[in-house]
């Protein structure tokens, strides 16, 4: 028996790790190693942003003032890079017929008593949004993943409830091409006729139409949460857009054909084809004040325990209380580590004047106390400031 | 919050439940922990399908956000550790929305997750904590903060909100915001305002919840 207790003996070598593979096999414990040192995996402080560089408006038909590229159909354009990830945001549009005109489209109001009625009234039944498709490339094909599924529906929402698109911007001012003496066609504007009222009236048309616009908005090269630079690149974008002058032939203006269904006889009136003007282009009318950047943030508690221990002053070591875990804020989530263990987020869109328009708190994880809701508050107000100044420079 | 519900309203499933509130209804069933697909498995715990279809027409990405928002919300309360290897389908169909569905999904979101809590309630499903849900909007002009807005009211709404709460110690202690879902217009006075109101309100649902289902469990102690 005593030999047997002699052979069992056994040395136990601790396994170490480079980091780069403890990351891949542990990422919890990597990030709290990481965090127990001050920084995160991706070198950054706690509160740290990355930096954001925007392009606006390169990929636009607009680009160049004086020559229209007219086979482009981008209407406006974002590319915004933060980090390593590349968000691509281009912005095309339609023209639909409205079938049902409601009250306040009725002749008697002008469209400027019209304008302040919406403004008045600031409910969300008056404002429109933006279709977004959001891809995430991944170097595969395939159906659309749920994540780019929610990102696109989330946008939608948001751009709807922050009130930045109304109706009535998206009202097409039609215009009307008809052919002079000589054979040429030229294109009138009801609004461009203002010295000459009688034309104007000649120029009220029944139907009316209205822009719809798209993003198509591609994430190259993922590393963290995207929802916020997929926002800020769409409200970057959504600033410059313009949006093509579009007309009617003037034959066409007011065509009524007869046909007959099943003996009965009925009038119908032909759906006009509406065109767009080559060269151009209006600026679309946002409610700027209303326009807000998204930033996102996580909780997590330190946990002692992952705290590498300083091999110099080994000895001196303090007691450090093994059950207090300590919540420590996260700015500007990204790296799979932090993606993958942070399970408290707060994601907030604010302006610079201090208003939200949206905010999502998710309490996975560690407690989300009242006064991180405040700090994170705070840093998006900061960092809201911050990217608004970038579309000046 | 005013509203009514019901547990084990359906009998070919593991858990059920109906939850109502105004104009809104909403049927939640719960199947588990059944064996998953491959592709669905962990390893060390519950994998949880979460689907919620909508009152009319079939399912958009509106209802994928949806799931997305009640996963985030059922992930934590549920102890997952305990089944490994398995799955939990919950699934809730909006018999009717109660709101404009082109522009708003709170009251619809509100009643999946109360509802979903009571079905896994009755599945049985093992829980580490108990969570209420209510909507929240703020009026225009009067700033008034509403708990359960009607359809109307949200229209005329400047912001709303989808407040959820973990409760544990009996459904006295709040243990963590599960969730709070803002859009629209409002400032930060406002968001306290709402979590003060809201911890209030969901206080007195999660009691309400209780009795709910203490009422469908003791008689089938006493037997």
């Amino acid at each position: 028996m005593t030999e047997n207790t002699a052979l069992d003996t056994i040395e136990v070598h601790p396994i170490t790790f480079p980091p780069d593979v403890l990351a891949r096999i542990s990422p919890e414990l990597s990030l709290q190693r990481h965090l127990s040192l001050g920084i995160r995996p991706c070198l950054r402080k706690y509160e740290e942003f990355r930096e954001v560089t925007i392009e606006n408006n390169t990929l636009s038909r607009y680009v160049d003032t004086e020559n229209v590229d007219a086979k482009n159909n981008i209407l406006g354009s974002n590319v915004l890079k933060s980090g390593k990830t590349i968000v691509i945001t281009s912005i095309t549009g339609g023209i639909i017929e409205e079938n049902s005109a409601s009250i306040k489209d009725l002749d008697d109001f002008g469209e400027d008593e019209l304008y302040e009625i919406t403004k008045e009234e600031n409910v969300v039944a008056n404002y429109a949004s933006i279709y977004p498709v959001v891809e995430v490339e991944r170097g595969r094909v395939g159906a659309c993943t749920d994540e780019e599924m929610t990102i696109s529906q989330k946008l939608y929402d948001s751009v709807l409830h922050s009130r930045i698109l109304p109706k009535q911007a998206l009202k097409v001012k039609a215009g009307v091409r008809s052919v002079n003496e000589d054979g040429t066609l030229s294109v009138l504007y009801p609004d461009e006729l203002e010295n000459d009222p009688s034309n104007e009236t000649n120029l009220k048309m029944k139907r009316k139409w209205s822009y719809v616009l798209y993003a198509k908005i591609m994430v190259l090269s993922r590393t963290g949460p995207v929802f916020d630079l997929c926002w800020n690149s769409l409200m970057y974008a959504l600033q410059d857009v313009k949006l093509p002058r579009a007309f009617i032939d003037e034959r066409a203006s007011d065509l009524r054909m007869t046909i007959r269904t099943r003996g009965r006889s009925a009038t119908i009136r032909e759906t006009y084809e509406i065109l767009c003007d080559q060269t151009k282009s209006l600026p679309l009318m946002i409610n700027s004040q209303n326009i807000a950047f998204a930033s996102n943030y996580g909780v997590i508690d330190l946990d002692p325990e992952s705290q590498l221990q300083d091999p110099d002053n080994a000895e001196e070591e303090v007691d450090i209380d093994m059950d207090e875990a300590r919540p420590v804020l996260i700015a500007d989530l990204d790296t799979e580590a932090e993606e993958t263990s942070i399970h408290s987020t707060i994601s907030v869109i604010a302006n610079a004047k201090g208003n939200y328009t949206q905010l999502t708190l998710v309490g996975a994880g560690a407690k989300i106390t009242p006064e991180m809701i405040k700090r994170s508050l705070l840093l998006s107000k900061v960092r809201a400031n911050d990217l608004s100044t970038r579309l000046n420079e | 919050m005013q509203f009514q519900a019901e547990v084990g309203v359906l009998d070919h499933v593991d858990g059920s439940s109906q939850f109502v509130s105004q104009d809104t209804k909403v049927v939640c069933s719960v199947t588990g922990p059944i064996e998953p697909k491959a592709r669905q498995e962990l390893p060390t715990q519950l994998a949880l399908e979460i689907i919620i279809r909508p009152a009319k027409g079939v399912a958009t990405t509106r209802e994928k956000l949806l799931e997305d928002k009640l996963r985030a919300v059922l992930t934590p309360i549920i102890n997952r550790y305990c089944y490994p290897r398995q799955l939990c389908q919950i699934t809730c169909q909006i018999l009717e929305s109660g709101e404009d569905e082109s522009e708003f999904s709170q009251r619809e979101l509100s009643c999946c997750i109360n509802a979903a809590f009571l079905a896994l309630v009755d599945a049985g499903i093992a829980m580490n904590s108990m969570c209420a849900s209510i909507p929240i909007a703020i009026m225009k002009d009067s700033n008034e903060i509403i708990d359960n807005p009607s359809a109307e009211q949200l229209k005329t709404s400047l912001s709303v909100h989808t407040l959820a709460l973990e409760f544990i110690d009996g459904g006295k202690v709040v243990k963590n915001v599960l969730l709070l879902d803002s859009n629209g217009d409002f400032n930060e006075d406002q968001l306290f305002n709402i979590l003060e109101l809201g911890e209030q309100k969901c206080q007195g649902l999660v009691k309400n919840l209780r009795k709910i289902i203490q009422d469908e469990i003791s008689p089938r102690l006493a037997a």
